[in-house]
């Protein structure tokens, strides 16, 4: 038989969180705190997904969803919680097996029946709860009884719990908030796993990870969002230059740069007299179709174009093989994420930035921590990732392909990354919780002057 | 079992060599740190690793891995990477992999091999990644000897989530995207109204678990096909605990049917049994001028092995005129002492089993992600229970084949072969479901039908009279 790894391993200690953790001390508090910030934002939804369209007693299909979702972005980045209202479900008769029985003959022919998680005759109990509610809210507990578990080194209670959770949430529920708990569970399911092996060390396959990031980036605007408004940033910095360098943290498929040589290439003064472009990423063979994809772009554009593939973490490098040349303007962008480790140490990145010193950085950033401590990091993705998927199934129907694949391609890994032992990077090493500030602090200064309203050096989604 | 500790350091030492701790060469210390170094490395893990891996093998894979470390094999590190994404099978190559080690007690390599299967199975993803997650819980039961607890967990919550509601829409769910169960409902009606055609009285004993589902054709059948209908008493043995809290909700409705076909109709149930053989003719309330059928769909396989024999000579007690069997075809029975065979056995059918799920329902589909989640347990419950804690409550999964099933049953009865009528019905039922399916009768001498998905048999269905 395995004995499970003896040495406590899964966590490190990080600034500021104190390093005992009892059940009935502060941490609870906090976590208790956030939990019915988020109870009250996901009741609402779970109550509008499970309540039957009682009064007609029929059922239809909302067809109406992508206009409903667009409307609500222009007003307002995060989607309102009431798109809920436009999504009744369609419910299927069923004949009893071979079709020959009239329909009296069906079992179950009672509409209400039909529906499981059904707020039956809407009975709510003290708390004016219904059972659906309950249900929500009781996995959401039962998740938190399982990161507490966890934090304090509860192996075996914790694991006992997961699959509990892992068998009663689904991810393909209607309610958001099961989805989120279901991976959820499962993430903090390998992480115990891992901890009883006592490795942590991920396993990436690059290729579905970008696919996913690619489907992503088609679907919800956050990611054309911020393409958008680093664009622009650069588009800025590089006003009347003429040899401009772009250094990708972590290029991917390049997505976002065709609509950046566009501009430069039909701006009033001229494209530049040559677009260099260093893009870093995990695997040289991606890096080299990316490059050719944008060569192939940038010479159709009649721009011209160097593309420079480097397959190491920027944090890694020597800055020497960056080849900055004179009299060069200088643009570092980093799309932020939590599917891997990009850059490795960060205090190498961001000294690098200071000796690269270019003219504008853009960084994407999550709204999401990758340091600190286990229950710090669990509280702080429960919340981000509960919004992601409450806005992706404002987006998208319970049933669709696409949003599966985003949900538990990206999301998924992701989740499972931040909850691992050390977080995404997975090393130990200490993470900054918030470049922005480390950023400002190391005299990298925002820039103030902006015609779209939006922030230019530093974009959170 | 020695094991070999992996060691992630508690904060960055600052120093580039050791951070991450994945490249920690100082075994005197004590740590290994995964991936090992290379003289650990038996050979046949490059060959899987290799194997799984079709083309993309560069060094980025390992998170820390700076471009120009050595401090391990590439093959390995280049193995320990990126699994095809295009469904390689590489979750059975593994999967097997780590049975064996099991077996053999390798503790380093079973280390290595859960790590990688947890890192890259999902329950809700691609089959591959389906199979990897089931089975990973399973050895991973296996390998910390905490199969029991896990199932009693896996079941307790199962049978909590289980309503009348939720059952029905699963199975209905289940007859209408694939003919699995119905094939074995319409072979056995078939079987069973020849057999006590003309009789009056007519008492079936029903031990299953497929909630009634079967009956109502066999009712319509009995109101239409005879002048004068007979009269039915229905027993139903249940022998599964999650299944006993709608049988009252069942038993109204089946008798409410009754009324609308106009069959004189009795009903009863039996639940609580810890053993089918303790049933008496007494207990089922069988009468001597009764013409007994005896149903036994997907029955047998939950009782223990040594009391089959037993269970046998106990339905001859009963006196039927006609015995209807059902089970899946599958062997986790001889193999039960073996456990790579048996875990390979294990693989083979779940891994058809999975595929027919994902090809007949759709991607995101609840009913079928029910019934994943029902085979994850008879999975743990075959490869991560001991054999000795078997003890009743009839939820023992070991699967016969139906050879196996005739040697058996041949001792107390013999073979009926289903009437030309009968497979037409069956042929019938098939056309209905999408292309895959088709009938096969496994050998000239072999009793019963089988159905094949793909062309390997997966459900047989056979009749026997005494």
């Amino acid at each position: 038989m395995i004995q499970p790894h003896h040495e406590p391993i899964w966590d490190f200690a990080s600034v500021g969180f104190p390093t005992t953790i009892t059940i009935s001390s502060i941490p609870r508090q906090t976590v208790e705190n956030r939990c019915i910030n988020l109870e009250r934002n996901d009741l609402s939804q779970w109550v509008i997904d499970d309540t039957p369209a009682a009064e007609t007693g029929t059922y239809h299909h909302s067809s109406s969803l992508q206009a409903d979702a667009s409307i609500v972005y222009e007003d307002n980045f995060a989607p309102s919680m009431m798109l809920g209202d436009f999504r009744p479900r369609k419910t299927v008769r069923r004949s009893f097996w071979d079709g020959s029985c009239d329909e009296e003959l069906q079992w179950g022919n009672e509409l209400g029946n039909q529906i499981s998680n059904v707020c039956e005759n809407d009975e709510r109990n003290g708390r004016g709860l219904c059972r659906s509610d309950e249900r929500g809210l009781s996995l959401i507990t039962l998740l938190f009884e399982c990161a507490v578990a966890i934090s304090v080194d509860k192996l075996g209670e914790a694991h006992r719990m997961l699959v509990e959770l892992t068998q009663m949430a689904s991810p393909y529920a209607l309610s958001c908030a099961e989805r989120v708990v279901a991976y959820f569970a499962k993430a903090m399911s390998s992480r115990v796993i891992n901890s009883w092996l006592g490795i942590c060390s991920p396993l990436i396959n690059y290729k579905s990870v970008h696919g996913a990031f690619q489907a992503f980036k088609n679907v919800p605007p956050f990611i054309k969002f911020a393409h958008f408004t680093s664009n622009q940033a650069i588009l800025e910095a590089f006003h009347r230059r003429d040899r401009v360098h772009i250094i990708d943290l972590d290029i991917m498929q390049g997505l976002q740069w065709p609509a950046l040589f566009h501009i430069l290439a039909t701006r009033i003064e001229g494209p530049p007299h040559v677009v260099r472009m260093t893009g870093m990423g995990s695997s040289m063979e991606l890096l080299v179709e990316t490059g050719k994809q944008l060569s192939n772009f940038a010479k159709r554009l009649g721009l011209s174009f160097e593309f420079h593939p480097i397959a190491t973490k920027f944090g890694e490098i020597d800055i020497s093989m960056v080849q900055v040349r004179r009299a060069e303007t200088l643009a570092v962008h980093w799309l932020q994420h939590s599917l891997y480790d990009a850059t490795g140490p960060d205090w190498k990145t961001l000294r690098l930035f200071e000796q690269l010193a270019p003219r504008v950085i853009t960084l994407v950033e999550q709204d999401l921590s990758h340091g600190g401590s286990f229950l710090d990091r669990f509280v702080g993705s429960l919340h981000y990732y509960s919004t992601m998927f409450d806005s992706l199934g404002a987006y998208l129907p319970a049933d669709d392909p696409s949003r599966h694949r985003i949900e538990h391609c990206l999301l998924h890994e992701e989740i499972n990354n931040i909850l691992a032992i050390g977080g995404p990077a997975r090393s130990g090493e200490e993470k900054f919780k918030h470049w922005r500030s480390e950023l400002a602090r190391n005299c990298f200064v925002q820039p103030c002057t902006r015609r779209w309203n939006t922030w230019a050096w530093m974009e959170k989604y | 079992m020695k094991l070999s500790s992996a060691k992630v350091p508690r904060e960055s030492k600052g120093a580039s060599q050791s951070h991450g701790g994945h490249h920690n060469s100082k075994r005197k210390s004590g740590y290994t740190i995964l991936p090992f170094q290379p003289a650990d490395q038996p050979e046949q893990w490059s060959s899987v690793a290799v194997d799984m891996h079709n083309n993309n093998i560069n060094n980025h894979q390992q998170p820390q891995n700076s471009h120009t470390s050595t401090s391990r094999s590439s093959d390995y590190s280049a193995g320990a990477a990126e699994p095809c994404a295009t469904g390689n099978k590489w979750a059975s190559r593994l999967l097997t992999e780590c049975a064996r080690a099991i077996s053999d007690k390798d503790s380093s390599k079973i280390h290595h091999l859960l790590w990688m299967l947890n890192e890259l199975a999902s329950p809700y993803g691609d089959s591959d990644q389906k199979l990897a997650s089931y089975f990973l819980q399973a050895l991973f039961c296996k390998a910390t000897e905490s199969g029991q607890r896990c199932y009693k967990t896996l079941t307790s919550v199962a049978e909590k989530g289980h309503s009348f509601d939720s059952a029905r829409k699963l199975i209905l769910k289940f007859q209408e995207v694939s003919p699995w169960t119905t094939f074995g409902h319409v072979a056995a009606n078939g079987a069973i109204l020849e057999a006590l055609d003309g009789e009056t009285k007519l008492h079936i004993i029903d031990i299953s678990n497929t909630l009634c589902t079967q009956w109502p054709t066999l009712l319509e059948a009995l109101a239409t096909r005879n002048d004068e209908t007979p009269h039915l008493k229905l027993t139903v043995v249940v022998t599964a605990n999650i299944v006993r809290s709608v049988m009252k909700e069942i038993s109204q409705r089946m008798e409410k049917f009754a009324r609308l076909m106009g069959v004189p109709f009795e009903f009863n149930v039996i639940s609580g049994l810890n053993n089918l053989g303790e049933l008496t003719k007494e207990a089922l309330g069988v009468l001597d001028d009764e013409a007994i059928a005896v149903n036994c769909i997907g029955a047998l396989r939950r009782v223990a092995v040594e009391e089959r024999g037993a269970v046998i000579q106990m339905f001859q007690s009963l006196g039927p005129k006609i015995v209807t069997v059902v089970e899946e075809e599958a062997d986790f029975s001889s193999t039960r002492y073996d456990f790579v065979r048996c875990f390979e056995e294990c693989l083979r059918f779940y891994t058809l089993y999975f595929e027919m799920l994902d090809e007949s329902f759709s991607p995101t589909s609840n009913e079928k992600l029910m019934l994943e989640r029902e085979c994850s347990r008879s999975i743990v419950r075959v490869l991560a229970c001991d054999n000795e804690q078997e003890n009743g409550g009839g939820e023992c999964e070991r699967r016969e084949r139906g050879s196996q099933w005739s040697d058996r049953l041949k001792e107390a009865f013999s073979p009926v072969g289903f009437s030309d009528d009968v497979v037409d019905d069956v042929k019938a039922l098939l056309k209905r479901y999408r292309a895959g399916w088709t009938l096969a009768q496994l050998h000239q001498d072999e009793t019963g039908l089988c159905l094949t998905w793909k062309d390997e048999p997966v459900v047989w269905a056979s009749a026997w009279k005494p």
